[in-house]
């Protein structure tokens, strides 16, 4: 049988304060292919952000498995988790988390410079449509430009996966079009396995793949076969 | 039922919640406030202390000792004598018998019981009731290794001069009954005298009855109206016991003169008697007497433990000032972080409608509590406990009677007063923007500061050859200004601590090493009679000769002088007058000084030339010429014994640093007082591994010569004195250590918490824990360089002060510090510096990515 780009198999995420047990992610499964555009939606609290936080390797699970492309994140020591965002994981914030002090540029290369095989910097910058903002610091940004530059300093790293929370939680309806789009683009172009977490559920059929999560647990998995450009969506 | 105040509940609970930090906080005024109060009570403890032991004892205030001796008769006029009427009144007037003698080797001192004026301090066993007994100190029992109930012998030899008796002593065995401690003796040091070694070790005091003479060796006087004022501090008391002292010399005058004629009147009857008897007395000559009417000051040490005390005050100025710097430092920091955390807080208590004033009171009385407790505890262990160890630590090199606390609220109140403006003062800094800001934009989330272009930037040359990250660091080392500022104080404090300290120390054991083996290099000076004849004269110069343990000789005059100008005065000069200068060398080196550094720019020029062994005029010490501020050429003012003054011109200016001395040809004594200076010392130089006690016996039997006095005593003095600040530097450096590395730690700390937000998000980009840390050990390595650097000039800065501060006018301390002690003073910074990293490496390693990220605060 031919394994699946990840596989997330009865993962559970328990947190204990004191006396009182907290399953945040209560047995999820599901599976994603290469190059697929996924969606997570779910109400507040539902375990979304655990979930994708597991996946990044920014966190452990508490039991079950997780598989990305053959490597078993759920097994790895912090090092070899650190390993695995360093050469494989492009994260993407709601709140952007832009190294305030670096210019737009510099929070690209900042990403760069650590990878086996980056791409360059300026280029990635063109791509996402800052070439005339290159040079200028976070502060001097929009917020749209902000979360373009996030986008950027995390294709850069050329990852196998990106992984994006709330990416337009924090922007207004039009231009959070525009990242979701260019998320889109890059994912169709690029054929990179993008990962997507938002609430909004009007957003699901730009999917390939909609994962809803409810109560730490897959509810429900759509799959699109015609999925919409996110221009054609109204919300 | 009133409603609680809630403002202070939470007052109260945030500092239950922040044990750590408050306590950091207190402990720190703590430390500064224990460190000045404590060193600042110290001098008026240890000065108290003595003055009430002198009050109990009923010291004398003015003793009287004449060249022929006094008599019953002396008493009595002194008790008839009117003086001016505002004089104070002599209360007590105690005559008392002594002499020198010899106790097996041991060279000591023999007195009369006191009666009523310098009253014995019991320690052991009881004082001589009868005849045939007496007490004496402990030194001397352990020396002669005997005890209380053990007899000793005292051998008078040749100590008298006066009487006709065959001794001086009825009886010469005692039993020892008891030991005791003499208010007149709180030196270990004993002075000189003309039998044994020349050297006093200690008294022993017997009943008056055991002497054969009738006449006193030196007359006690006491004042109690002067006993209220402190002896060592009070301006009045030395000026009240001056003026009695002056209008007692005109009776002195008269009084001698008439002990004088009495004694040519028994000299001629006992030299009848002899004629008669045909007893080969020789004839004796009787000069003119005098009388010496001396104050306290004269007693051995007196002077030294009250400027010994002072230097510690001078102390008590320069560091607990650091250490209420440091507090300040740690209090903005401590306190800027708690208003930043709280930002959210105090803007909604603003838009509760708390004013601004009772909000901010939660942050400058959390302060003020740490201050105030911090501040009254350090005040009571630093007043309980640093003058009692610095008493006792200092009491080895003296006889010091029980230690007095004295509690001096000027000084409570001056040092507390300094830890609450320090750390509330700080506190009120760093919470004033906050509490002044308008409650919306502190409910806002702060912006985070822009990233800006430095202006390396714009030099591509340097800029172009840093690395990637080399550039972020330079950016963000010029992005948190306040932070850039701290550490570099922080570090440049520490390491000018480290730098003042040691070279403060090498600055004071330094000139030990200069003063005794290069400056002066003779071991002893052997005093001659003025008496001394041709043929004594001629056999002491054999006698020198044929001693082994003599390498060379040298004779001169020696004399005490004091020096003074308009712009100050040196006392108690040694001033050595002998033909040719060039005749000293190897036993008192005259040169300019090349050691230590900081020659005042008047002497630089004179510095450069060799030395002028053939001056124009007198040679005296560096140290002296700062003092009196005259370079060649200059004139100043010679004072004798006789308070005659003589005027002399500065004819070179010659390398010193303990005591002052000056040298002149006897030409210039010739040409200065008017007459020829006669030969009265001879200065020797031991050869190598010489038993000096048995030179010291051998010469002080020859004829002719007075006293021997060893130049290692004055080594061990200076160095005895000098050993209790060598301690409290050691402290003082430990402790500002200390306090250094809790600043950093804090700064350190704050730089991680405050950039947690980047530190989490290159966490999340895949860097490795050691490269996250490295981001911002990059940093804090540049400011420790930085702070080094900077450490370094204030360092130096820091010691010429701490010289000047608690040099003595009788002292000159090296001016510079040596090159290893930067070098060392730098090492140590890095250590700290590093060691602190070490720590935070496991706060960086903590960071929580998911927490630090998930939204802005």
């Amino acid at each position: 049988m031919n394994e699946p780009f990840i596989l997330f198999e009865n993962v559970q995420k328990i947190y204990r304060m004191g006396e009182v047990e907290i399953r945040a992610v209560n047995g999820a499964d599901f599976t994603i292919d290469k190059g697929e555009f996924t969606v997570i939606v779910g109400p507040s609290g539902a375990g979304k952000t655990t979930i994708l936080n597991m996946l990044g390797g920014m966190d452990q699970c508490t039991s079950g498995r997780i598989i990305v492309d053959g490597r078993e994140v759920s097994k790895s020591t912090s090092r070899q988790l650190t390993e695995y965002r360093r050469y494989d994981i492009g994260f993407v914030f709601q709140f952007y988390n832009l190294v305030q002090n670096l210019t737009a540029l510099e929070n690209v290369e900042l990403a760069s410079q650590i990878c086996k095989n980056p791409l360059d910097a300026a280029e990635t910058m063109v791509e996402v449509g800052l070439k005339e903002r290159m040079n200028n610091f976070p502060s001097q940004l929009s917020g749209g430009e902000q979360q373009r530059v996030a986008i950027a300093r995390a294709l850069a790293k050329n990852p196998k996966l990106l992984l994006c929370d709330e990416p337009t939680g924090a922007l207004d309806y039009v231009t959070g079009k525009q990242i979701l789009g260019l998320l889109q683009k890059t994912c169709r172009e690029r054929g990179m396995t993008v990962i997507v977490i938002t609430h909004n559920l009007a957003l699901t059929p730009m999917a390939d793949k909609v994962i809803h999560i409810r109560n730490g647990k897959v509810d429900k998995l759509e799959i699109n076969r015609e999925p919409v450009p996110v221009e054609q969506i109204e919300w | 039922m009133a409603v609680r105040n809630r403002l202070l509940t939470d007052a109260v609970r945030e500092i239950l919640h922040t044990k750590k930090k408050f306590f950091s906080l207190l402990i720190m005024n703590f430390l500064a406030v224990s460190f000045l109060a404590g060193l600042r009570t110290t001098s008026p403890d240890m000065k108290h202390s003595l003055d009430v032991y002198y009050d109990e004892q009923n010291l004398m205030d003015l003793r009287i000792v004449s060249t022929l001796g006094l008599t019953d008769s002396d008493i009595d006029a002194i008790r008839t004598w009117q003086g001016s009427s505002e004089l104070p009144a002599i209360t007590e007037i105690e005559g008392r018998k002594s002499f020198d003698a010899l106790a097996k080797e041991e060279t000591v001192t023999v007195f009369s019981l006191p009666k009523r004026v310098n009253m014995l301090k019991l320690v052991n066993g009881r004082l001589p009731e009868n005849s045939g007994e007496c007490v004496t100190e402990q030194a001397l029992l352990d020396k002669l290794g005997i005890g209380i109930g053990d007899p000793v012998t005292l051998d008078t030899k040749d100590a008298d001069k006066f009487t006709t008796e065959s001794s001086v002593l009825k009886e010469h065995t005692f039993v020892v009954v008891g030991t005791a401690l003499s208010p007149m003796y709180i030196s270990k040091e004993r002075g000189a005298s003309s039998i044994g070694s020349g050297n006093l070790t200690a008294w022993v005091s017997i009943p008056e009855d055991a002497f054969t003479g009738d006449y006193y060796s030196a007359l006690y006087m006491t004042m109690d109206e002067l006993d209220p004022m402190d002896c060592y501090s009070d301006p009045d008391y030395k000026k009240q016991v001056e003026r009695l002292s002056d209008e007692l010399k005109t009776l002195g005058k008269e009084r001698a003169a008439i002990r004088h004629e009495e004694l040519i009147r028994d000299t001629t009857i006992t030299d009848m008697a002899a004629q008669i008897f045909g007893a080969g007395l020789d004839s004796i000559q009787i000069e003119g007497g005098k009388w010496y009417i001396l104050g306290r000051s004269t007693l051995e040490n007196y002077e030294e433990f009250s400027m010994d005390s002072e230097r510690m005050s001078k102390l008590a100025d320069v560091f607990p000032m650091i250490f209420f710097l440091v507090a300040a430092l740690s209090s903005l920091t401590t306190m800027t972080r708690m208003v930043e955390d709280h930002r959210t807080q105090i803007g909604c208590m603003k838009a509760l409608g708390f004013s601004t004033a009772g909000v901010g009171l939660k942050y400058i009385g959390y302060a003020l509590a740490a201050s105030l407790f911090g501040g009254f505890s350090g005040w009571i262990f630093g007043i309980l406990f640093l003058p009692f160890i610095i008493y006792y630590e200092w009491g080895m090199q003296y006889l010091l009677p029980p230690f007095q606390f004295l509690v001096i609220p000027k000084i409570l109140a001056y040092s507390v007063g300094m830890a609450v403006l320090a750390t509330a003062g700080s506190a009120a800094a760093a919470s004033w923007s906050a509490m002044n800001a308008s409650a919306a934009s502190l409910m806002r989330p702060r912006a985070p500061k822009p990233g800006k272009r430095v202006l390396i930037e714009r030099i591509p040359i340097i800029w172009k050859r840093l690395s990637f990250l080399q550039k972020v660091s330079v950016r963000n080392l010029f992005r948190y200004k306040r932070r850039f500022w701290m550490t570099v104080a922080g570090i440049g404090g520490c390491t000018a601590l480290v730098v003042a300290g040691l070279g403060l120390k090498e600055s004071i054991y330094d000139i030990l090493a200069w003063q005794f083996d290069e400056v002066t290099c003779y071991d002893a000076a052997v005093s001659i009679s003025e008496d001394i004849n041709v043929a004594q004269k001629v056999n002491l110069r054999e006698v020198m000769a044929q001693m082994d343990e003599i390498e060379d000789s040298v004779e001169c005059y020696q004399v005490y002088l004091n020096f003074k100008t308009k712009d100050g005065k040196a006392d108690n000069v040694t001033v050595t007058c002998i033909d040719d200068l060039g005749s000293l060398d190897g036993f008192a080196n005259l040169r300019h000084r090349k050691h230590g550094g900081g020659v005042r720019q008047k002497y630089r020029e004179l510095f450069e030339r060799p030395f002028n062994k053939a001056p124009d005029g007198i040679v005296i010490d560096e140290k002296m010429a700062e003092i009196l501020n005259v370079g060649i050429g200059d004139e100043v003012t010679l004072v004798n014994a006789d308070e005659e003054e003589f005027k002399a011109v500065i004819g070179e200016i010659t390398e010193n640093y303990v005591y002052h001395y000056a040298y002149m040809t006897r030409n210039s004594w010739k040409q200065i007082m008017g007459e020829w200076p006669l030969y009265n010392t001879v200065l020797v130089r031991l050869a190598e591994g010489a038993q000096e006690e048995k030179a010291a016996s051998r010469l002080i039997s020859t004829e002719g010569v007075v006293s021997y006095s060893r130049i290692d005593k004055l080594r061990t003095r200076f160095e005895n004195s000098i050993r209790s600040i060598n301690m409290i530097i050691v402290i003082l450096i430990a402790c500002a250590a200390l306090l250094a590395f809790l600043v950093l730690f804090n700064l350190t700390n704050i730089n991680v918490t405050e950039r947690i937000r980047e530190l989490a998000t290159l966490k999340v980009l895949g860097f490795y824990d050691g490269e996250t840390a490295s981001y911002v050990y990059r940093e804090n390595g540049f400011l420790t360089l930085i702070g080094v650097f900077v450490g370094m000039f204030m360092g130096k800065w820091l010691h010429s002060w701490l010289i000047t501060t608690i040099e003595v006018d009788y002292l000159m301390f090296g001016r510079s510090v040596h090159r290893h002690s930067y070098i060392l003073a730098a090492a140590l910074t890095f250590l700290f510096s590093l060691s602190v990293n070490f720590f935070s490496f496991f706060t960086i390693r903590k960071i929580d990515m998911i927490e630090s990220l998930k939204s802005i605060e």
